[in-house]
């Protein structure tokens, strides 16, 4: 299951800038790292997050925790977060406003990053992507439009469907399948590439996202109407 | 300053004939306490347009139905009001307006305080104050009244912006409560970053220069959100000596005044970052 496009229009802005910029940023610095990157592990070691390191607050602290989300592994980790900060983002910005999505976006990259090193502090493994935030977005999406229709590819054995899901079993599903992970992790210390416990910080940080929201989009969200 | 000291400077300046003065002190009085008879009393006698007088007349009454003097003088005014109209031959239909932005004015004279001279002003507050009927009513009137195409279709996007809050029946949120909620967004924020900074330890660094920061970016933060939410805060009247909701010069300073106080405890947080990823280098026993 792949998210494509959020069918629904934005309401208040005409234009996602920040969501676009981050796009452009993260797309900028994947594509810039082969020029000026050498050793590969120590600049994740510096420029991602570490949770060992960050016990010890050894190495970059909190700008470290800020460029781990526009750090990715290869092609498809990068397109596998894009595609849906596109989706998700899009319209929480348009609730938002721009700069205060920008702030919430970096909230929830934090508390992702928290949840990780809380989990496994002890691991020397640095953790990169923006997957953390945007489990943020998917989570305050969750909240604000959960009727919403998300455009989504699936495959039904090799034959390729793209309905018109809608927004509550898009994010269940994702959210679902962190969840066995996760708690491997935490009961039995098994160790994956993927940071599932970081998902899952970003995602409970959508319980500030009404903290976030314009003015108008407050109000809408307690009139028992689409924001 | 009280209302009652307010008051009390508002005569002294009347008294001594320093009329503009006066009526701005007035002014502030009444949208500090609206239902205040005595500042409204004076009002009627310092504002110059004979429909401010009026109402400023009526909203005596309003308060207080008893006082026999301002009903007099109010006899007075309306009498006038209409040898004025009856010079003119036949109503013309922005008379016609003219006279229901007046209706309007009077019915919403709680309303409008301060901005008694711009309709456009009142419906603001109006809306603020979550009374968007009373606002439409207005929005209507002055859009009858527009002469040009560029503010009718400003007043138009206010009116269906309204229907349409009415339509879906949208709760009113007061703008404080908008400032308060908007206020945690960036302390939020730094607080994680600081919390990072230090290894999830803050106990051990309470001393750190991080934690002195954090007022600064709660100050900050809410001076952007005052400078954001429209609504008469008191910065307006006490720092800016401004009656109504924020001009944009005062709100360019004060939002700027916020982005400064954020960005200094970010910059000292990036910078104490930088210099200890200046001196990093990977731990050898790491992975043993």
């Amino acid at each position: 299951m792949l998210p494509l496009n959020d069918t629904e229009p934005n309401r208040y802005s005409f234009f996602p800038i920040i969501t676009v910029l981050l796009i452009v940023v993260n797309c900028f610095i994947f594509f810039s790292e082969p020029q000026i990157v050498d050793d590969y592990w120590s600049y994740y070691m510096k420029y991602g997050t570490t949770p060992v390191l960050i016990r010890a607050t050894l190495g970059g602290g909190a700008l470290s925790n800020i460029t781990t989300m526009f750090l990715h592994g290869d092609l498809f980790h990068l397109l596998g977060n894009m595609l849906p900060l596109w989706v998700f983002g899009r319209r929480v910005e348009d609730a938002c406003g721009h700069w205060r999505y920008m702030v919430y976006y970096l909230l929830a990259g934090t508390w992702a990053n928290i949840l990780e090193i809380l989990v496994s502090g002890d691991s020397p493994i640095p953790s990169i992507g923006a997957s953390g935030a945007i489990f943020g977005l998917m989570g305050a999406y969750l909240l604000l439009y959960p009727a919403g229709r998300i455009r989504t590819l699936v495959f039904l054995n090799i034959i390729p469907f793209w309905p018109r899901i809608r927004a509550l079993w898009v994010v269940l599903y994702f959210l679902g399948l962190q969840i066995i992970p996760a708690i491997q992790v935490l009961l039995r210390d098994v160790h994956y590439q993927v940071s599932y416990w970081a998902h899952l910080g970003g995602f409970f940080s959508a319980i500030f996202i009404l903290l976030f929201l314009r003015p108008e989009a407050y109000a809408r969200y307690f009139s028992d109407v689409s924001v | 300053m009280s209302s009652v000291d307010l008051l009390r400077r508002g005569i002294e300046a009347a008294h001594a004939d320093r009329k503009i003065e006066a009526r701005e002190i007035f002014l502030q009085v009444v949208e500090i306490d609206p239902r205040n008879e005595l500042a409204w009393m004076w009002l009627s006698g310092l504002v110059d347009d004979l429909e401010d007088q009026i109402i400023a007349c009526e909203n005596v009454l309003a308060i207080n139905p008893e006082n026999q003097k301002v009903r007099l003088f109010l006899e007075g005014l309306k009498r006038k009001q209409h040898e004025l109209r009856g010079e003119d031959q036949g109503i013309s239909q922005g008379q016609r307006a003219q006279q229901n932005t007046q209706q309007v004015k009077n019915e919403n004279r709680m309303g409008q305080k301060s901005a008694i001279r711009d309709p456009m002003r009142i419906a603001g507050f109006l809306e603020q104050d979550g009374k968007l009927d009373q606002a439409l009513d207005i929005y209507k009137v002055e859009a009858a009244r527009a002469k040009d195409l560029h503010l009718f279709d400003q007043i138009y996007k206010n009116i269906t912006r309204i229907e349409k809050a009415l339509a879906e029946n949208i709760k009113f949120v007061p703008p404080r409560s908008s400032v308060f909620r908007l206020t945690f967004t960036w302390p939020l924020l730094y607080l994680s970053l600081a919390l990072v900074q230090v290894g999830l330890k803050p106990m051990e660094h309470l001393t750190s220069y991080l934690w002195f920061a954090f007022p600064w970016v709660v100050l900050g933060s809410f001076l952007i959100a005052v400078s954001e939410v429209r609504y008469r805060h008191v910065i307006w009247r006490k720092i800016f000596q401004e009656t109504g909701d924020g001009s944009l010069i005062a709100r360019i300073a004060v939002g700027t005044a916020g982005w400064l106080m954020i960005f200094i405890p970010l910059t000292l947080l990036l910078i104490d970052s930088l210099n200890r990823l200046s001196v990093f280098q990977i731990p050898p026993r790491l992975f043993e």
